[in-house]
């Protein structure tokens, strides 16, 4: 790069700090310098009360309508009024006596005022002064609430969290009107200069925990935040074991429930996905639901979700391991079955398994990605066409087929833990077909140490299992009712690591 | 961390190699019955599989040794695990019954006392046999013993 | 490095459920008796012991200079658990066999274990006491059908009651760590120690009375009666599920091991930067050479010099924290 081209590129970058000047044509040229003449920068140069001024905003971020009879209308109104102001007077007037929006955000440097542009405010400066009024008239278009499309429920709530930030406390807000809640907004992202909301109650959430959280949040440098994603990982230890040690929901009435028992909600601008902290294991098994039926039955699909994380983790592996190694635990009949089927199959069982699982996760990868005027194709071909013609041509056995489908049905059950299945299922797979059920108890004696040593903000990953708590085991083992639930008073404090 | 990732894909090499006895499902036989005799020091046997009418000899010092005699025959690795019926002359049945204990055989396999069992194993389908034990059992006019049964009837 | 009193009790209740599994010994009523007599004995060495160190020694830092003993104890303890996973995993048709395989495969999964301290390890343990119990309840349940009362009697082998107390001594290789791991322990380690002994003695007796009601005599043939046991329990219909004892087994041995490890880390770190690789080639190395089933003789000498050894050095040392109380 040129050097020319560096210095250009370092004057845009050190704008930040810089006071705005009291001229307001080296305002304007300031300005325009730091947002390279961008065309979406409007800037209408007006006398108000004889004071030249410049209101700044950017197209498409603002309502028109809404600046229009907010800000606009007053404006002329006090032109033709007759009144002559200074521009001190005309910038305090306005500040103090005219309430021309509900937010009304002040800035006196360059960072403040190009962050406001660009965030839907209209911005008022003024010839003779160094400050800018900012008014809250945004009006870009944004999604509106709609059902969440990753959380399905049947009996809750069908409203999830857009991609705005301020919607999303909205959203949160409705549902606790509680003076405890404390929505903190911060700004992160030295280009994106997103906004981030950090949602928690004050009379659940020590202090200290907040503060360190906010220390976390503090040391990303990064440039840009486009999604929780980028903001995850720094909430997590650094060296993060195989599961989530914070969660992701899409649901309000979800981070509710979590804001209620202690924990702390990040909300980033620009993302549906809602971050809380901290996160157990026994929660992947947790839904909204669980709550809005009968004890008994959630009872019941809680202990069908725990077999069928087993099933969907350890099935290939152990029916490779069993067939392989220990075919005295088949009884004669299924023995029999296993052996016709694989008689002429001119794979071995390990290929055979691998081969089945990374056309499952080809086919869920495309399902996912492709367009979906073409998504059908993919049922046909994959179903139909791969499915029944390998089996039928014996590339494939079908209770190969059989078991592989039982394991990717079962992990449905548990989309949050849907990442480390599909990777562990595998290296249980290649763990028992070569090493027989040792080599699969040893994986997950591995997989158990790791859970058990997981802890983040000293809140560990497997309590309240272990460390057992039999106050807390209520909710995991049943799903104990409200009469004696509303009495608790359960936070994550309690199975803090002491 | 470059240790970790060699030591991973040595381990991983060193297993996919193929080094070790894996064994698919298509190179096993397994065996449903067997008649064993004992003579000259010698194991004598009679072995069945399942879906498979054919019988298959074999000899050896050891009843270990007597099965992969009798493989040669096959061309397949015999699966001892699943045996559902053995076979054996009434005045050998300790030392024989006893010396399967430690061999993957089932201690709940059923036994069967007669004074050929080679013979009758390799003229018998073992389902026939089972049937007949089940029908004696229900008679009242037999008794169905496992090879711990017989161990312990002493 | 702490732990609950239930890690400790889970910690030691899979130390003895790895030895007991392991174990070539018969099923008979004699071992039953014997293995009362040898708990009541451990219970009077052990508990006493603790209670001492309870009242005068408090800080586990203080045992870096003359801990060498204990490192050498929980090295020896993994040499033995090496050695068993190679004869067991060659007897039992495991489908890892061989002459270092199987120690190859377990030393680098109990490795990484080991690298995650003494409380990953306290609470994996927990949850693998759990499945061990769910294992044995199934065995229990499931074996039942198999139960003929006739089958209950002495030993085969002819063997006196005092003979079955040496086997339960000698198997209990975990008494020392019974001791050295109650001072890790912050709370309740005597309930911890009770409860530890009470579940042994249940798991033994009841595992050894269903072994002679089903087996008989074929425990005294079985090279490893449990499993052999294992083969006649059929849930579910299968065949045989001894298969699935080897999951327990394997995640018993891993326990078993790493804490070991974590254990003998603990002291050698003064001497070795990489205290845990080092303690698991010890082990590794000593476990291959001690192939071979292991001689009763033989670990009822090393648990007793080692228990003994552990004792004497913890009184003289709270001895000698009284006289420096005394003299200040």
């Amino acid at each position: 790069m040129k050097r020319a081209d560096i210095m250009e590129m370092n004057v845009h970058l050190d704008y930040q700090d810089d006071i705005l000047d009291i001229s307001l044509k080296k305002k304007l040229e300031r300005l325009k310098q730091i947002t390279s003449e961008s065309s979406d920068l409007l800037i209408n140069e007006v006398d108000i009360a004889g004071v030249k001024t410049a209101l700044l905003c950017c197209e498409g971020m603002l309502s028109t309508s809404t600046v229009t009879e907010l800000v606009l209308e007053p404006l002329n109104k006090l032109n033709d009024s007759g009144m002559i102001l200074t521009a001190e007077e005309l910038m305090d007037y306005l500040d103090t006596k005219k309430l021309l929006s509900v937010d009304r955000p002040k800035s006196d440097n360059y960072g403040d005022t190009v962050r406001l542009i660009n965030s839907g405010f209209a911005v008022l400066i003024a010839e003779g002064n160094s400050r800018a009024l900012a008014f809250g008239v945004q009006g870009y278009n944004t999604r509106g609430v709609s059902e969440p499309t990753s959380e399905q429920n049947i009996m809750g709530a069908h409203d999830g969290f857009t991609e705005t930030v301020r919607t999303n406390m909205s959203l949160i807000r409705r549902r606790m009107k509680t003076p405890f809640l404390k929505l903190e907004l911060f700004i992160m992202g030295k280009k994106s200069h997103t906004d981030i909301c950090l949602a928690y109650m004050t009379d659940r959430v020590p202090v200290k925990f907040i503060n360190r959280i906010k220390k976390s949040l503090k040391s990303m440098e990064l440039e840009t935040i486009l999604s929780s994603g980028y903001v995850r990982p720094f909430l997590e230890p650094e060296h993060s074991g195989i599961f989530d040690s914070s969660g992701v929901t899409e649901r309000p009435d979800v981070l509710c429930s979590k804001l209620l028992e202690g924990r702390v909600g990040v909300i980033v601008d620009g993302t549906p996905f809602v971050i809380f902290v901290p996160k157990l294991f026994t929660e992947n098994f947790q839904t909204m639901d669980d709550y809005n039926c009968k004890p008994y039955y959630a009872t019941f699909v809680r202990w069908l979700k725990y077999a069928a994380f087993f099933i969907s983790l350890l099935l290939p592996g152990v029916y490779t391991a069993i067939a392989i190694h220990h075919p005295a635990f088949f009884n004669k009949t299924l023995l029999m079955m296993l052996v016709e089927a694989e008689k002429n199959a001119p794979l071995s069982l390990i290929t055979e398994s691998i081969i089945v699982l990374l056309m499952y996760e080809v086919i869920r990868e495309a399902g996912i990605r492709l367009p979906e005027a073409v998504g059908g194709a993919v049922s046909i071909v994959s179903g139909l066409i791969i499915g029944d013609a390998a089996v039928d041509s014996g590339l494939i056995s079908t209770p190969m087929l059989t078991v592989i489908a039982i394991s990717v049905v079962s992990g449905f059950v548990i989309p949050d833990l849907d990442h480390p299945i599909t990777v562990f299922r595998f290296l249980f797979l290649i763990a028992g077909g070569i090493w027989g059920l040792y080599g699969i108890s040893l994986l997950g004696s591995v997989l158990l140490f790791n859970l058990c040593a997981a802890d983040n903000y000293e809140f560990l990953l497997l309590s309240p299992v272990s460390p057992f708590k039999r106050s807390s085991m209520r909710d995991i083992i049943t799903r104990v009712g409200f009469r004696k639930m509303q009495s608790s008073g359960f936070t994550v404090e309690q199975l803090k690591q002491r | 961390m470059k240790i970790k990732i060699l030591a991973a894909a040595a381990l991983l090499v060193f297993s996919l190699s193929g080094c070790g006895n894996k064994l698919e499902v298509r190179d096993r036989a397994f065996v449903q019955s067997a008649g064993i005799e004992y003579e000259d020091e010698q194991y004598e046997i009679c072995l069945k599989l399942f879906e498979d009418s054919k019988y298959y000899n074999g000899r050896g010092n050891t009843f270990r040794e007597a099965v992969n005699d009798a493989e040669k025959m096959q061309g397949k690795d015999f699966f001892t695990g699943h045996m559902e019926i053995v076979s054996v002359r009434d005045e050998e049945k300790m030392p024989l019954l006893e010396s399967l204990v430690n061999e993957n055989v089932s201690s709940g396999c059923l036994v069967v006392l007669c004074d050929d069992p080679v013979n009758y194993i390799s003229r018998n389908d073992p389902e026939k046999i089972k049937g007949m034990i089940s029908t004696a059992e229900r008679n009242g006019t037999a008794e169905k013993v496992n090879i711990c049964d017989v161990i312990n009837s002493e | 490095m702490k732990l609950s009193f239930g890690q400790l009790w889970a910690v030691l209740f899979l130390f003895r459920a790895f030895t007991f599994i392991s174990s070539a010994a018969d099923y008979s009523v004699q071992r039953i008796l014997g293995t009362a007599v040898s708990v009541l004995i451990q219970l009077f060495i052990a508990v006493p012991v603790i209670r001492f160190c309870r009242k005068n020694i408090s800080d586990t830092e203080k045992f870096r200079k003359g801990g060498i003993l204990f490192a050498l104890y929980f090295i020896y303890t993994g040499m033995t658990a090496f050695g068993k996973i190679l004869d067991i995993t060659a007897a039992e048709n495991f489908a890892v066999s061989g002459k270092i395989f199987p120690v190859v495969l377990t030393a680098a999964a109990v490795l990484y274990c080991s690298r995650l301290g003494l409380g990953s390890a306290g609470r994996a343990a927990v949850v693998v006491s759990g499945i061990f119990i769910l294992f044995t309840a199934i065995l229990v349940l499931t074996s039942s059908g198999d139960i003929k009362a006739e089958n209950i009697s002495g030993s085969y082998d002819e063997n006196p009651v005092y003979h079955y107390i040496l086997t339960d001594f000698s198997e209990s290789t975990e008494l020392p760590a019974v001791i050295i791991l109650s001072l890790f322990t912050d709370r309740n380690r005597e309930k911890g120690v009770y409860i530890y002994f009470a579940s042994k003695f249940l798991l033994v007796s009841v595992v050894t009375l269903l072994g002679a009601a089903v087996l008989g005599r074929v425990s005294a043939l079985a090279d490893y009666p449990f499993f052999e046991l294992c083969s006649f329990s059929s849930p579910l219909g299968v065949q045989r599920s001894d298969a699935l004892f080897i999951s327990a087994y394997a995640l018993t041995a891993v326990i078993f091991i790493t804490v070991g490890i974590v254990m003998s880390a603990f002291w050698l770190k003064k001497y070795f930067s990489h205290a845990e690789i080092v303690s698991m080639i010890f082990m590794a190395a000593g476990g291959l050479v001690l192939r071979g089933e292991a001689v009763y003789t033989a670990d009822f000498i090393f648990t007793a010099a080692f228990t003994s050894a552990v004792v004497i050095y913890l009184i003289l040392k709270g001895k000698r924290n009284d006289r420096k109380e005394c003299c200040t």
